[in-house]
């Protein structure tokens, strides 16, 4: 089973790939001259490029570690509002209770310039 | 005399929570003026007796109530109330201290994974994510029992109710929030015998087990020492439940060559009809392995109908004392095949074990004392002073 950790980390990196032949007997001598024929032809041009899309993949993996931090941060931080909220609103209640009025429904909202 | 907004399923809603309330209400209208909040239908004869708002009702007259009171569990059954308290917490009642198969049902089983991303993030930080990551694309298995993902519902509450000492603690180590642990509820129902029906010997021991069967029921262990049961002496076993699709339930019968001697009565769809039952059977055995940290409805209706119980020795049912129930390592079939063999040769121990059942359920799940310690949590949570105000 994977490591859940690495998917991403594991994922964002693009790797050349070994060439490789299936025939029998002389498939070792053709995956040898594709490897040769591909240094000569295509590595110097394939490398950089795959070299930019790693670097771009690590920065978009490190930033979204970083949004995923802020997200849980957030999503934290707006859960203890709501909490607070509802203990503000139990103490208004136990205070009502202790000599206040209780308080009334959510009235519609007015539009702020309204009669 | 203060005012509670109850917020859970109620019957017709089939869930065992939805039949605690009907049972926990009459008992707490005594003291708290009180209005129920349920999804769906409510039983004509709730609907008498108390005022019942849908759901929606309950934001908009949130204000009126000196406390909500929410109770959650591993059901669909709990998915309206989980959503209303994310928006207008209160006090939590968690009927189980794991509460990760709900969400994940609420989530991902809904098609919205990434919903399921967001909880298992809020519990783990940037690390849930990661876990979320390899559960949809690597097939690592949910840690369902393991992660417990209640840690949103703790910080939002205003104080949790627990039914054990257990579920307590386990609560407890995740949350400054206050916490108490209050019995559950169980009414004493007569039930009759329906033994005429499955047409057996005298002498054959009927076993028992009740409830919805998961993997963690362990139907695997009870059939493994009802087939070595049966080597020595008659045995029949009766499954009252549905069966989850993820227990072989006809493998295993057919494996163990017992298909003779098991009936299977599928869900007993009413309250009535299961206590018939449990009043039919000699023994009930109940295993749970792993524990959700749940306080078992079933096992609290086999105490107090006097039956012979036999039990997980893990959470709740660890704090049943030893004369009230047998407590067995939930996996160890050839234990309980022996204790089940000794049962059956002593009638008089059957009958002093469903005695003391009978008197702890009435005595320490007695709904007074359950409604007492309610609001007594109430009170304590929500700086009620001087107590409530009943």
């Amino acid at each position: 089973m994977d490591n859940p950790d690495d998917i991403l980390q594991r994922q964002a990196e693009v790797r050349e790939r070994p060439f490789r032949s299936t025939v029998p007997v002389i498939g070792p001598a053709i995956a040898w001259l594709r490897a040769r024929w591909s240094d000569l032809v295509a590595r110097w041009y394939v490398l950089p490029m795959v070299e930019q899309q790693n670097a771009f993949n690590r920065l978009v993996v490190s930033q979204l570690a970083e949004l995923e931090a802020r997200l849980v941060a957030q999503d934290r931080q707006q859960t203890e509002l709501i909490h607070r909220l509802a203990a503000l609103t139990a103490e208004l209640a136990r205070l009502g209770d202790e000599g206040g009025e209780p308080m009334a429904e959510d009235e519609p909202a007015r539009p702020a310039d309204g009669p | 005399m203060h005012r509670l907004a109850y917020i859970s399923p109620l019957p017709p809603a089939t869930t065992g929570v939805a039949d605690y309330s009907r049972e926990l209400l009459p008992y707490l209208a005594q003291h708290i003026q009180l209005t129920c909040f349920a999804t769906g239908d409510v039983d004509p004869a709730l609907r008498q007796a108390f005022t019942c708002l849908p759901l929606a009702a309950f934001a908009p007259r949130r204000w009126a109530f000196d406390a909500a009171l929410f109770h959650l569990g591993n059901s669909h059954h709990h998915a309206g109330g989980y959503d209303l308290f994310r928006r207008h917490p209160g006090v939590l009642v968690l009927h189980e201290a794991v509460m990760h198969h709900f969400l994940a049902d609420h989530t991902a089983g809904r098609g919205d994974f990434p919903a399921y991303t967001r909880e298992l993030a809020y519990e783990l930080g940037p690390a849930g994510a990661d876990l979320a990551l390899g559960i949809q694309f690597a097939g690592t298995p949910h840690p369902l029992f393991a992660l417990p993902l209640t840690r949103r519902l703790l910080d939002l509450s205003l104080g949790i109710i627990t039914h054990s000492r257990h579920a307590a603690a386990q609560v407890r180590a995740l949350t400054d929030r206050p916490v108490a642990a209050v019995p559950a509820l169980v009414e004493p129902r007569t039930g009759h015998p329906r033994r005429e029906q499955l047409g057996l010997p005298p002498e054959t021991l009927l076993l028992g087990s009740f409830g919805l069967v998961t993997p963690a029921r362990r139907v695997d262990v009870v059939l493994g020492a009802l087939r070595r049961l049966r080597e020595t002496r008659p045995a029949h076993l009766l499954i009252a439940g549905d069966v989850q699709p993820t227990v072989p339930l006809d493998t295993l019968i057919a494996e163990l060559e017992l298909g003779e001697h098991v009936t299977r009565l599928g869900r007993v769809p009413d309250l009535a009809a299961f206590v018939d039952w449990l009043a039919t059977v000699d023994v009930v055995v109940n295993l749970r392995q792993p524990t959700a940290g749940e306080t078992s409805a079933t096992a609290l209706r086999a105490l107090v109908a006097g039956r012979p119980l036999i039990v997980s020795d893990a959470g709740w049912y660890a704090e049943l004392p030893p004369d009230v129930a047998v407590r067995l390592p939930a996996t160890d079939a050839a234990a309980l095949a022996e204790t089940l063999a000794n049962l059956a040769n002593d009638e008089a121990r059957r009958a002093a074990l469903g005695s003391a059942a009978r008197a702890y359920a009435r005595r320490e799940h007695h709904g007074e004392r359950v409604a007492a310690a309610y609001l007594g949590a109430l009170a304590d949570f929500l700086g009620w002073r001087g107590g409530y105000r009943g």
